[in-house]
C-alpha cells in the first residue's frame, strides 16, 4: 500500500505529464481546467486511465470516472485526495 | 437577544441556505453545462458560441448571424474497464439572415467520446455526432453523422501536447490536433432542387490553437479537407479554411471579441464556396 506521499507524488507527476506542464512548477490550488495548466478533454480522459489503473493496482474495488477529473474547480490538491480517498477509504 | 434570534432566522439563515443552494446549482451547471458554437464530434476545440455581423467581400449583402449549441448531461460507460466511453445529448440552434443563404435550424444530437489504448505512445480518441435537424426555412428535415479519430502525446510535436508560455507561471500557450473522419449528410436541394441528396466525403482535418499573450489574445486555424465518395455533381475536393483572432478582455475565459476569416467550401452554406471575414461576440461555459 503506498504512502500519502507516494499518492501525490503520482498524481502530481500525472498531471504534469498530461498537461505537459514543468513538474518543479506544479502547485496544488491549480485548477485542472484553468490557466496556467487549461487541460482539454483528451488530457483528462487520458490521466483518467492511467490513475484509475493506479487506483485498481492498490484498490481493486475501487475505480476513477472521468467525470470526477472533469468536475469544473478540480484542484490538483482535491484530485490527490479524491485518489488517496479511492485507494485508502 | 430575541430580536437578534429573530433577525437572524428571518434574514441571514434563509440568505446562507439560498446561497448554498446557488452556489450548488452554479457548480452543477459548470459540471455539467457546456456552451458553445457546436458540438459536431470535435468538441475538444475551443469554438464558442457566436453572435456575429458579417462583411461578405462576394456582394453587398451583409448580415447577422447567430450560431448556438449547448450540451446538458454526460453518461459514462464502462467505468471499471481500461477506457473512458461517454456519451451526450446536444440541441443546436444556427440563424442567419444572409440573403443569399438564410438560415434558422434547431437539431438534436447524440455525439460519444471513446478513449483507449492509454499505454501506448500515440494514444487514439473517437469521436462522433449524428444529428436530426428541422430547417424552419424551408420546412424539411435534415440528418448528419460526423466520425473521426484523433490522437493524442504528451511528447513535444505530438498531437494534444501543450506548449507554454516561457514565464514564471509556464502559462498555457497551444496546441494542435489532426483529425481523420468520415461524414454523411443529407440535405435537400443540394444539387437539385425539389430533391433531398446524399453527401458523404471522408476528410482530414487540423486544429491549431496559439496565444499570442497569456489569456487575451488568441488565434485558431481550423482547416478542413473533404474528399466526396458519393456521387453528384458538385466538385469532389472541399477545402476550407476558417481563421479566427480572438481577444478576451479583463482576466477572464468566458467572453471574447473575434474576427474570423472563412474561404472554402462552407457545409453551412450546402457546400458553395465562401469567402466571408465576420466580427463576433463570443462566449463559452
Amino acid at each position: 500500500m503506498p504512502t500519502n506521499k507516494e499518492i501525490k507524488y503520482k498524481v502530481q507527476l500525472d498531471v504534469a505529464e498530461y498537461a505537459s506542464y514543468p513538474f518543479e512548477k506544479l502547485k496544488g490550488e491549480f485548477i485542472l481546467k484553468d490557466s496556467p495548466l487549461k487541460m482539454d478533454n483528451p488530457s483528462l480522459n487520458f490521466m483518467t486511465l492511467s490513475l484509475r489503473a493506479y487506483v485498481k493496482k492498490h484498490n481493486p474495488s475501487q475505480t476513477l470516472l472521468a467525470r470526477e477529473v472533469k468536475k469544473a474547480k478540480l484542484t490538483v490538491k482535491l484530485l490527490e485526495d479524491l485518489i488517496i480517498k479511492k485507494i485508502k477509504g | 437577544m430575541k430580536v437578534v434570534l429573530k433577525y437572524l432566522i428571518t434574514f441571514v439563515l434563509p440568505g446562507i441556505t439560498f446561497g448554498q443552494v446557488v452556489e450548488k446549482k452554479t457548480t452543477w451547471f459548470k459540471d455539467n453545462v457546456s456552451i458553445r458554437k457546436t458540438f459536431d464530434g470535435s468538441k475538444n476545440e475551443n469554438k464558442p458560441a457566436t453572435f456575429s455581423l458579417y462583411e461578405n467581400h462576394k456582394s453587398d449583402n451583409d448580415y447577422i448571424n447567430a450560431d448556438v449549441a449547448i450540451k446538458i448531461k454526460e453518461w459514462e460507460l464502462f467505468e471499471d474497464s481500461g477506457t473512458v466511453l461517454t456519451l451526450f445529448p446536444v440541441a443546436e440552434y444556427h440563424r442567419s439572415t444572409n440573403e443569399n443563404d438564410k438560415k434558422d435550424k434547431l437539431s438534436a444530437g447524440l455525439n460519444t467520446e471513446f478513449y483507449f489504448g492509454s499505454k501506448w505512445n500515440l494514444k487514439p480518441y473517437l469521436l462522433s455526432n449524428v444529428a436530426f435537424k428541422r430547417n424552419f426555412m424551408e420546412g424539411i428535415n435534415e440528418i448528419k453523422y460526423v466520425g473521426q479519430i484523433s490522437l493524442f502525446g504528451t511528447k513535444p510535436g505530438q498531437p494534444g501536447y501543450k506548449w507554454r508560455f516561457d514565464n514564471d507561471g509556464a502559462d498555457y500557450r497551444g496546441t494542435y490536433y489532426p483529425y481523420l473522419g468520415y461524414e454523411y449528410n443529407e440535405i435537400p436541394d443540394l444539387v437539385t432542387e425539389g430533391t433531398t441528396e446524399i453527401m458523404s466525403a471522408i476528410f482530414f482535418r487540423v486544429f491549431l490553437e496559439h496565444w499570442f499573450s497569456p489569456k487575451s489574445v488568441q488565434v485558431t486555424i481550423d482547416g478542413i479537407y473533404r474528399n466526396l465518395i458519393s456521387t453528384n455533381a458538385i466538385k469532389n475536393d472541399l477545402p476550407l479554411i476558417n481563421i479566427a483572432l480572438n481577444y478576451y478582455p479583463g482576466n477572464q475565459s468566458h467572453i471574447s471579441i473575434g474576427l474570423d476569416y472563412k474561404n472554402g467550401y462552407d457545409p453551412d452554406s450546402k457546400f458553395t464556396h465562401v469567402e466571408i471575414t465576420s466580427l463576433n461576440l463570443k462566449f463559452n461555459f
